[in-house]
C-alpha cells in the first residue's frame, strides 16, 4: 500500500517534470545565449529535472519548430563551430505567461499542503 | 575532439539512434544525430578522457538512443487521439473514389497529402505506383473486342484512376500505416511519451 503511493507520487513528478521542462530550458535562455551541452548539463544540476540528457535536444527541436526558441552557430575556441540557442520573443512571451501561470498555481498548491501537513503535526 | 567518432563504442551508438531515428522526417533526423554526436565529444573533452568507462559513462547519462528516439516521436504536433480519422478518410475515399470518377481520386489525394502521418516519401510512392499501374487500364480496355466507343483518356479517367490507381495506392499507404512510421509513433505513445 505504502508502495504503491510512492510509486503515484513518483508518477505525478515525472508528469511534471515533463511539462515544466520546456519553461526551465527557456528560464536558462533568458539571461544568455547556450549551446546544447552547456544547456543540458546546467539542466542537470537542477535536482530531479533530467533523467536521460539525451532527450533534452528532440524538445530543443520542438521549440525551435515552435519558434520559441531560434539557433545559430558560433566559433569555438575548443572544437568545431556549436550550435547556440536564444529565446525568442515569442519565447520571453511563452515564459513570462508560464511564469505567472506557475506561480498561482504552487501558492494555491504550496497553501494546501503546508496547512495539512501542519494539522497531521498537530495530531500526532 | 575527433576521437569519439573513433571510439567502437561510440560509433555503434550512433548507429543505434540513426536506425531508431528513421522513424523521423530525414531533416529532424540528422539535426538529432548531428546534436547527440556534438554533446558527446563535448562531455569527453570535458572529461579529458575517452577510455571504455568515461564513454560508457557519457552514453549513460545520455539515455538509450530508443528512449530518445521516442521523445522526438512523441513531441510531434499533433496528439495520436485526433490522428487516425484523417487517415482512415483518406484511405477509404481513395480505395472507394472510383464511384465518383475523378472527383473521388482527387479528394483521396488530397487527404492523404493533407495527413501528416505518412512521409513524403510514402506519399510519393504510395500515389505513383497507383498512377503507373493504372496507365496500363487503357491498353487493356483498347485490346478488348467490346472496348470500343470510349477513347484512352476517358477510359483512364472513369476507370484507371477510380479502379486501379485509388485502391492500390490505397492499400500501399494502409501497409506504410501499419508498418512504417505510425507503428513507431504508436508505441511511444503508448509509453506515455
Amino acid at each position: 500500500m505504502c508502495n504503491m503511493e510512492q510509486g503515484d507520487a513518483r508518477n505525478t513528478l515525472t508528469q511534471l517534470r515533463r511539462g515544466t521542462v520546456e519553461y526551465c530550458v527557456l528560464a536558462l535562455l533568458r539571461e544568455e545565449e547556450r549551446y546544447g551541452f552547456d544547456l543540458v548539463r546546467a539542466l542537470s544540476r537542477i535536482d530531479g529535472m533530467v533523467v536521460s540528457e539525451g532527450t533534452i535536444y528532440p524538445l530543443l527541436s520542438r521549440l525551435r519548430r515552435d519558434n520559441l526558441v531560434a539557433t545559430y552557430w558560433r566559433e569555438s575556441d575548443a572544437g568545431p563551430p556549436r550550435r547556440y540557442y536564444r529565446l525568442t520573443e515569442v519565447g520571453q512571451e511563452a515564459l513570462a505567461d508560464f511564469t505567472a501561470e506557475w506561480i498561482r498555481f504552487r501558492t494555491a498548491v504550496d497553501a494546501l499542503l503546508i496547512q495539512e501537513s501542519d494539522h497531521d503535526h498537530r495530531a500526532s | 575532439m575527433t576521437t569519439a567518432h573513433h571510439d567502437p563504442v561510440v560509433a555503434s551508438y550512433l548507429h543505434r539512434l540513426e536506425s531508431a531515428a528513421q522513424a523521423l522526417p530525414r531533416e529532424r533526423r540528422v539535426e538529432l544525430v548531428s546534436e547527440i554526436r556534438a554533446h558527446i565529444d563535448e562531455a569527453l573533452n570535458e572529461a579529458g578522457a575517452t577510455d571504455e568507462v568515461t564513454v560508457r559513462n557519457v552514453l549513460e547519462r545520455l539515455g538509450s538512443p530508443e528512449q530518445i528516439v521516442s521523445e522526438a516521436v512523441g513531441s510531434r504536433p499533433h496528439p495520436a487521439t485526433s490522428r487516425g480519422t484523417l487517415e482512415m478518410a483518406a484511405l477509404i475515399v481513395l480505395a472507394l473514389g472510383g464511384i465518383l470518377p475523378v472527383i473521388g481520386w482527387s479528394l483521396g489525394v488530397v487527404l492523404v497529402v493533407a495527413s501528416p502521418a505518412w512521409s513524403a516519401r510514402d506519399k510519393g510512392i504510395g500515389l505513383t505506383l497507383g498512377l503507373v499501374a493504372s496507365l496500363m487500364v487503357p491498353a487493356l480496355v483498347m485490346a478488348m473486342p467490346m472496348g470500343g466507343g470510349l477513347g484512352p483518356i476517358e477510359t483512364f479517367l472513369l476507370f484507371g484512376l477510380g479502379i486501379v490507381a485509388g485502391p492500390l495506392s490505397a492499400a500501399y499507404l494502409a501497409y506504410r500505416l501499419r508498418h512504417g512510421r505510425a507503428s513507431t509513433y504508436g508505441e511511444a505513445h503508448t509509453l506515455g511519451v
